[in-house]
């Protein structure tokens, strides 16, 4: 990711600002104009805090153990120890930092290193995040049910339904390998999704790297960022095609909670949303589901999506336990 | 304007991760909403900063989106002229929602090396000043003296140097969020079909 080139003159006059509250150099004099300069316009208290929070954030970072510190440059001299601030401030956003450790160990204990095959699952409407024993990263999304076995050797992960997003940690020795039943992925370090689908077979959409696909009946397809396979439940006749890196994103859009009906019928937007909920929305009318639909819901909220429709095309929403029902208007 | 130590730290820690992910948001609004998004995202920033307390905000993430949402409403009722559809797209605003902490845990890890390599990219003396003052946490004078340059020159480095990194966590964006920043750009249907708004087939 490139470092943009520009910072704006307001950016810097704020960094200015933050760098020496920062190094606890300011003057009476100089705390007043800051003051007189935060107080001039709000976009420059609103710049000055935000420097103020990267700074911070940069802190944090080092303190998390961002290995910036060891590419430093040609060497220079240990530096004394410094009394007072520095130090000081770098303990307090180690607070933050231990807390975050603490927190991603107990992910990492979710799956122990070594053992036998683990069985992870997510019930209907939730997404789990599980930190892996190398590092690498496995979501998984409504429904789905993985097990992992991991050995010295061979990291293996069995997808046993449902959707799953995989960030793979690069390690050559030990490879990486996904099998979806009637299709087998393995891969060396990168991210990608498979889903077994709700009618059958299997899709492998990759986000970044390389990934092979096996199946018995038509052997290796390499696959490479943006490609995705559709293996279908008779393991004849693969589709692959590519994305555009919009299309990559809208696949794993549900890590964040999201869902892109964009393009959508309101038919296959309720069949979406009955992936990731007890409570389905009900299209009376054949006509009515095939009304277009556009923009990003959230996931956990269904009956959001149902009032916004209703909202929008003028249709008629009852709900109930059972469900959410749209209507046309009588 | 005082910031304390610990409010800077909670919106580094907090808030700066979703900068992107806001920014993002707000560039997908389909109506022109009348003001600049640095201009938003400066005020949202402005308000945080001032706010009383921020222990009761559980999900700081929803909370910046809201802020920021209260800043484009504001700013509409302040405009003479507004049309009645940026009213009716601003009140279909649906804050995207985030998936619960764990997510933010994995996220972290992928911070790090992302602030390392943003680090890296820096311009080198750019890069050599910010280490030193800031990894390895050297005076400026002291910073001075190693590298043999004025230290009115080491502070003009540095300040460049953090501005530079604000804006690559802020706007570029770091992690998760940063995967999608393209989306706004790429995929049309979002600069015409507005969020929460159905069209008829």
């Amino acid at each position: 990711m490139p470092v943009q080139d520009s910072a704006s003159a307001l950016e810097e006059a704020a960094a200015r600002w933050a760098l020496r509250v920062d190094a606890g150099t300011l003057s009476a004099q100089e705390e007043a104009e800051l003051d007189a300069w935060t107080k001039a316009d709000v976009r420059h208290a609103g710049a000055f805090a935000r420097a103020m929070a990267a700074s911070a954030y940069l802190d944090r970072a080092v303190a998390l153990g961002a290995p910036g510190a060891a590419m430093a440059v040609a060497q220079p001299a240990p530096a004394e120890p410094k009394p007072g601030r520095s130090q000081l401030s770098r303990r307090m956003w180690m607070g933050g930092a231990a807390g975050a450790l603490a927190a991603s160990l107990v992910a990492a204990v979710a799956v122990k290193p070594w053992s036998s095959a683990e069985r992870l699952s997510t019930p209907r409407g939730s997404i789990r995040r599980v930190a892996l024993a190398d590092g690498s990263a496995l979501t998984l999304n409504t429904g789905a049910s993985v097990e992992v076995n991991f050995a010295p050797q061979t990291r293996g992960i069995r997808l046993l339904a449902g959707e799953a997003n995989f960030d793979v940690t690069r390690d050559r020795t030990r490879p990486f390998t996904v099998d979806a039943g009637i299709a087998q992925i393995q891969v060396v370090g990168t991210s990608f999704l498979v889903r077994i689908l709700e009618v059958g077979g299997v899709s492998v959409t990759v986000r970044e790297g390389i990934v092979d696909v096996r199946t018995d009946l038509a052997g290796v397809t390499r696959l490479l960022a943006g490609d995705r396979l559709i293996v279908p439940a008779n393991g004849q006749g693969l589709v692959r095609d590519r994305l555009t890196p919009a299309a990559v994103d809208k696949a794993g859009l549900w890590q964040s909670g999201e869902l892109d009906l964009t393009g959508m019928t309101l038919g296959d937007a309720a069949a979406e949303f009955a992936r990731y909920s007890d409570r389905p929305i009900v299209i009376a009318d054949p006509a009515v589901a095939r009304l277009k639909v556009a923009g990003i819901y959230s996931i956990s909220d269904p009956a959001g999506f149902a009032q916004a429709a209703a909202d929008s095309m003028d249709l008629q929403l009852d709900q109930s336990d059972a469900g959410l029902r749209l209507s046309r208007r009588r | 304007m005082s910031l304390s130590r610990e409010r800077a730290a909670w919106l580094g820690c907090h808030i700066l991760p979703h900068e992107a992910a806001l920014r993002q948001w707000l560039a997908r609004r389909p109506v022109d909403i009348g003001c600049d998004i640095d201009d938003i995202v400066q005020e949202a920033y402005a308000i945080l900063a001032g706010l009383e307390r921020v222990d009761h905000i559980r999900n700081p993430r929803n909370y910046l989106f809201e802020v920021a949402k209260s800043v484009i409403l504001q700013a509409l009722r302040r405009s003479r002229v507004v049309t009645i559809d940026a009213l009716t797209s601003t009140e279909v605003m649906q804050i995207p929602e985030e998936a619960p902490s764990p997510e933010r845990v994995a996220a972290d890890r992928q911070e790090l090396s992302h602030v390392t390599a943003l680090i890296a990219a820096l311009p080198v003396r750019c890069r050599e000043v910010f280490t030193l003052r800031k990894l390895q946490g050297l005076s400026q004078k002291d910073v001075a003296r190693q590298l043999d340059i004025a230290e009115s020159t080491v502070e003009k480095h540095t300040i460049k140097a953090l501005a530079l990194l604000t804006n690559a966590i802020g706007r570029g964006g770091l992690g998760r969020d940063a995967a999608s920043s393209t989306r706004a750009t790429q995929d049309e249907t979002f600069t015409d079909a507005s969020a929460g708004q159905c069209e008829r087939a």
